[in-house]
């Protein structure tokens, strides 16, 4: 499978902070992505405001609840619900997390971290397909940034993402910033991470702040990009080709300009890292 | 090595066992033999990166909800109110949305909240806001649509409420209280100041705006009689019991045409 993602150039999260402008008709953006939790209610104004939005600018959702790497059986309330916003809006694509949230029928709320092992590939190819065919389309699958690794872990996390993808014949969505946390928590090199993904599963990329705690780096979402992940997404530009680019900012959400310059910024070092250049690097 | 499963539970239970500073010294040792420590944390310390952070995150979600009662109890109080709840009512669903779905019971017999006794209902009128926010649309009886029903068959009509309408009886004038909370520093609205008072409310949403209103006994009785499907002559022989008889078909009407300019009628 190539990605099904089409490239939509670069956009941004659409956070309630910023429904005003989509109200207003002043979101002007390439393209918007939304947490699909968010929306999967009967009314009001969130669903008003996204499909107001969904007449402007492509739409992405993202979720954060499919668990799909937890051992429970997967949730057909939230599959049908999420179904059901999807054939609502007709998201350019949709995607989650390479994770799991829930066990014994509790939700963490959190990205928690799988050990990479043949059972947990098994176990998240077999959901994955499953997903796939209750949501009749292909999903892409985010690295999520990590506080530990286990002992017992078989293979790099690198490794454990791209034979998900080619296994479940599902897409990646490749969160730089993501990548950048965890290679300084775990002592790894980045580059040798965006090396091991294999390009053609790649459909989207996610840029996003994050917060040095001294011992550690947290995954935030609560500022600029990070010098040091603007540089790994050079790379990213330059190993992947043109792929669409997602600014988040979940926390301490600033005005709407400042949002669209990060995304601005994004698009420029896509045009200088690539010039005239459009096709993916194979 | 554990098993997939085992290696899950045990992490979430390591996780809600407790909040704060102490979260470490529950953590499963199991699964702490698991972890590979590095350089800067060793296995301990990043198992309680993410106890840290479930009690944080959750948390949060319920000050969102349930702002004016954080107001009023103060940032330590309502920290140690949101763990003892989410102790006892771990998240049952993928969204966030109905984390709090239990607090305003729990905070009705949480000896903590003795001293703020109106607590409770203020949490019940926040949760009915929220409910109010994203409930359904449905399109509103409007004027018009009255105004072509001949007189004669005025009296088997019957109404039904829009799905963005809740209903609220509560000791305490809540809705007094969530005014002067907003907007004001929490140390404005002392709870020893607070009176009881049997206090009816009708909270909706118009647009995208919600609104909350306080009802007199004859509006409650007849806004029951319309969630009870009754008709329009039931309400008005409901009235007859709270306003003097010969008022209760004006009341009615009177009522009836409050409801449709809120938009809180719909088609039965």
């Amino acid at each position: 499978m190539a990605t099904p993602c089409p490239y939509l150039g670069h956009g941004v999260g659409l956070r309630s902070k910023h429904f005003p402008r989509v109200l207003d008709g002043t979101s002007d953006v390439a393209w918007l992505e939304v947490i699909s939790e968010n929306f999967m209610i009967r009314g009001g104004r969130p669903l008003a405001v996204l499909e107001r939005a969904r007449a402007t600018a492509p739409i992405v959702l993202h979720g954060v609840s499919l668990s799909i790497g937890s051992t429970d059986p997967l949730n057909e309330r939230y599959l049908t619900e999420l179904r059901q916003l999807a054939d609502r809006i007709e998201p350019a694509w949709m995607s989650d997390h390479l994770c799991w949230g829930s066990v014994g029928g509790h939700y963490a709320h959190d990205l928690l971290p799988l050990p990479y092992t043949e059972e947990a590939l098994r176990h998240v190819v077999e959901r994955v397909g499953r997903v796939q065919d209750r949501l009749g389309r292909r999903i892409l699958l985010e690295n999520v940034s990590s506080y530990l690794t286990f002992a017992h872990s078989a293979m790099p996390e690198w490794e454990f993402l791209a034979a998900v993808a080619v296994r479940a014949d599902c897409g990646i969505l490749l969160d730089v910033n993501n990548v950048y946390v965890s290679a300084v928590n775990h002592g790894f090199d980045p580059v040798r991470y965006l090396t091991a993904i294999p390009a053609d599963r790649v459909g989207q990329f996610h840029l996003a702040g994050h917060s040095d705690k001294g011992t550690h780096l947290l995954d935030t979402h609560d500022g600029h990009v990070a010098p040091a992940v603007w540089d790994l997404y050079r790379v990213a530009v330059q190993r992947f080709g043109r792929v669409s680019t997602l600014v988040e900012w979940d926390d301490r959400i600033p005005e709407w300009e400042v949002l669209c310059a990060e995304a601005d910024r994004a698009a420029a070092i896509e045009a200088e890292v690539l010039g005239g250049r459009c096709a993916r690097s194979a | 090595m554990l098993a997939l499963r085992d290696l899950q539970q045990r992490f979430y239970r390591s996780l809600a066992a407790a909040p704060g500073p102490m979260a470490s010294e529950h953590f499963d040792a199991a699964l702490l033999a698991l972890v590979e420590g590095g350089r800067s944390l060793d296995a301990r310390a990043r198992l309680d990166v993410y106890a840290q952070m479930y009690w944080a995150r959750l948390h949060d979600v319920l000050a969102e909800d349930y702002p004016r009662l954080a107001a009023i109890l103060g940032p330590e109080r309502f920290r140690n109110l949101a763990c003892r709840y989410l102790a006892a009512h771990p998240s049952e669903q993928p969204s966030v949305r109905h984390l709090g779905s239990e607090f305003a019971a729990f905070v009705s017999i949480d000896p903590d909240t003795r001293d703020v006794p109106f607590a409770g209902d203020l949490a019940r009128l926040e949760w009915a806001r929220l409910a109010v926010f994203d409930a359904p649309d449905a399109e509103p009886l409007r004027l018009e649509d009255l105004r072509a029903v001949p007189a004669d068959e005025w009296p088997a009509l019957s109404f039904a409420l829009a799905p963005a309408v809740r209903v609220l009886r509560a000791e305490w004038p809540v809705h007094d209280v969530w005014r002067s909370l907003a907007g004001h520093a929490p140390a404005e609205v002392a709870p020893s100041t607070v009176r009881p008072a049997y206090t009816r409310l009708r909270v909706w949403r118009t647009g995208f705006m919600v609104y909350q209103a306080s009802m007199d006994a004859a509006e409650d009785v007849a806004l029951a009689c319309v969630v009870a499907g009754q008709t329009f002559a039931r309400i008005c022989e409901a009235l007859a019991t709270v306003v003097p008889p010969a008022e209760a078909a004006r009341t009615a009407a009177e009522l009836v045409l409050r409801w449709i300019a809120d938009g809180i009628l719909i088609r039965r």
